[in-house]
């Protein structure tokens, strides 16, 4: 290994250090602030930092290249975090101003059973802000099934919640589905979950709706990296030994 | 800590029982009677697992209680596989290990059945929790054959850090396949892939201290093999702080907070 590529990896280790430093911090101030922190304006420097010095080792180290398990987990690294960056909020800001595209990148909503509603409440606004999808979304029914033996505490557990909606286009119902925990709807570039939660009742119900940008990238790099972990890590030393 | 009075309780306290004869049986070298208590640590750590199963009606990865009885039955099997097909036999320290692992289930964790709320109800939820399960058995072994390597002599040491490599080489992908298929599920479950929650991390900084360990390792190779040891235990010490700590530790409350 030559000198300039002995840089290269420290490097990828002081940022692999960085990261275990930030991460271990995160943990410690609870989950809101982490989040606040890992999508702040220098953080996002960050992540594009160790982005571009992923591709960078594509180029300097032929032999990532060449093995397809390296490749794979390198590739893999590098679409989840492009994911990561085209769902954070600059993300969204950079397609409306690139591509002309207004996404919000997640809110609630609101639907009365019987009724339907486009209306998006943004979160943490110091007012009221409501957004209007291109669609609607109507509720017909929502309800929660309970197991048959109490907990416990001898209160009733909630086994499931279900809300049966269907997403209304130009006076068109396009789309019916039953949104339960686990199976959230995916329509216009948004899913839309169920909240379970005091304000969803018997004749409401509360949707978090979120934009579904980089999910591709995101999950892709999932299958690369994996795949080419256990190519990599479990594959190569058997093929090895057969040898 | 309380002594457990069940079916349940019996099981898990002669499994502890059979682990550490069997911990003897082969620190004393007895052979085909090592081998026959091996089989009924087998027969009794999967009994335990098994019995549960049936009693919660899902496999038991629910709490901690569950996952130390999974980690138990799947400890006995890993020891076998790790030496058959590794060809790294650490049958004794793992019969050991197998005790210390089904203890706290044995006195310390409540066996009582709970509901599985509906989060949990998810295709994802047994392959996300078992990915990790063995993953964290193969770091676990890892982590004795880097302390191995750091009290060893010259001839061994080289050989205990081909061994920590190894098995961390196995575990590994094991982890972040657990991790991907959690966070595939988050995004079903919860809107969100990563929530920046405690234990999730926790599982991050786990995961990059295992990256780390490769990349330092494929920079200096077995130059520094005690050095190498270093980095395989600062992951375990990682691993034992993601399973252990921020469920038990009131500074890390979050989405993972109901597995104790």
């Amino acid at each position: 290994m030559n000198a300039f590529k002995r840089v290269i990896m420290w490097l990828a280790l002081a940022l692999l250090t960085a990261l275990i430093i930030l991460s271990v911090y995160g943990a410690f101030v609870g989950a809101a602030r982490a989040s606040n922190l890992f999508n702040s304006i220098p953080m996002q420097m960050f992540w594009s930092a160790i982005t571009v010095a992923l591709v960078v080792s594509l180029i300097l180290f032929p032999s990532l290249v060449k093995r397809p398990s390296l490749l794979l987990i390198h590739l893999g690294c590098i679409g989840i975090l492009a994911g990561s960056i085209q769902a954070s909020e600059t993300g969204h800001k950079m397609q409306k101003r690139l591509f002309g595209k207004d996404k919000i990148r997640s809110g609630i909503m609101v639907i009365y059973e019987g009724k339907m509603d486009n209306q998006v409440i943004l979160p943490a606004q110091p007012r009221f802000i409501g957004v209007e999808l291109p669609f609607y979304i109507g509720l017909k029914d929502y309800r929660v099934e309970y197991y048959d033996s109490p907990g416990p505490d001898g209160r009733q557990v909630p086994r499931d919640y279900f809300s049966d909606v269907g997403v209304v286009k130009d006076g068109r119902i396009i789309e019916t589905k039953t949104i339960e925990v686990n199976k959230p709807l995916h329509y216009g570039g948004y899913y839309f979950y169920l909240r379970p939660s005091e304000e969803s009742g018997s004749e409401q119900a509360v949707l978090a709706v979120v934009s579904d940008n980089g999910l591709i990238a995101v999950f892709t790099g999932y299958v690369f990296l994996t795949a080419g972990l256990f190519g990599r890590c479990w594959l190569g030393p058997m093929i090895k030994k057969d040898k | 800590m309380a002594i457990k009075y069940s079916i349940q309780g019996f099981l898990i306290y002669a499994a502890i029982a059979v682990y550490l004869l069997a911990f003897l049986a082969q620190l004393l070298r007895l052979g085909k009677t090592a081998n026959g208590i091996f089989i009924a640590v087998f027969v009794l750590s999967a009994g335990s697992f098994i019995y549960r199963w049936f009693h919660v009606a899902h496999i038991p990865l629910q709490n901690l209680f569950e996952l130390f009885i999974t980690m138990g039955a799947c400890l006995c099997i890993l020891s076998y596989l790790t030496d058959k097909l590794l060809g790294i036999n650490q049958r004794a320290i793992d019969m050991l290990i197998g005790a210390i692992i089904l203890f706290p289930a044995g006195f310390v964790f409540s066996e009582a059945p709970q509901q599985l709320p509906p989060a949990l109800q998810s295709p994802f939820f047994v392959p996300h929790v078992g990915a990790y399960v063995l993953g964290y058995i193969f770091m676990f072994k890892a982590a004795v054959a880097a302390i191995q390597t750091i009290g060893a002599n010259q001839q061994n040491r080289i050989v205990n850090e081909q061994n920590t490599y190894c098995l961390i080489r196995t575990g590994f992908p094991l982890m972040v396949l657990g991790m991907m298929l959690g966070s595939i599920w988050a995004q079903f479950a919860w809107a969100d892939y990563f929530g920046w929650d405690p234990k999730e991390l926790w599982s991050l900084a786990t995961l990059l201290i295992y990256a780390g360990y490769f990349h330092w390792r494929f920079m200096f190779r077995q130059k520094y093999p005690r050095i190498n040891s270093l980095w395989a235990l600062g992951g375990f010490a990682a691993v034992m702080i993601t399973l252990l700590w921020v469920n038990f530790s009131r500074l890390f409350a979050g989405l993972h907070s109901y597995v104790i």
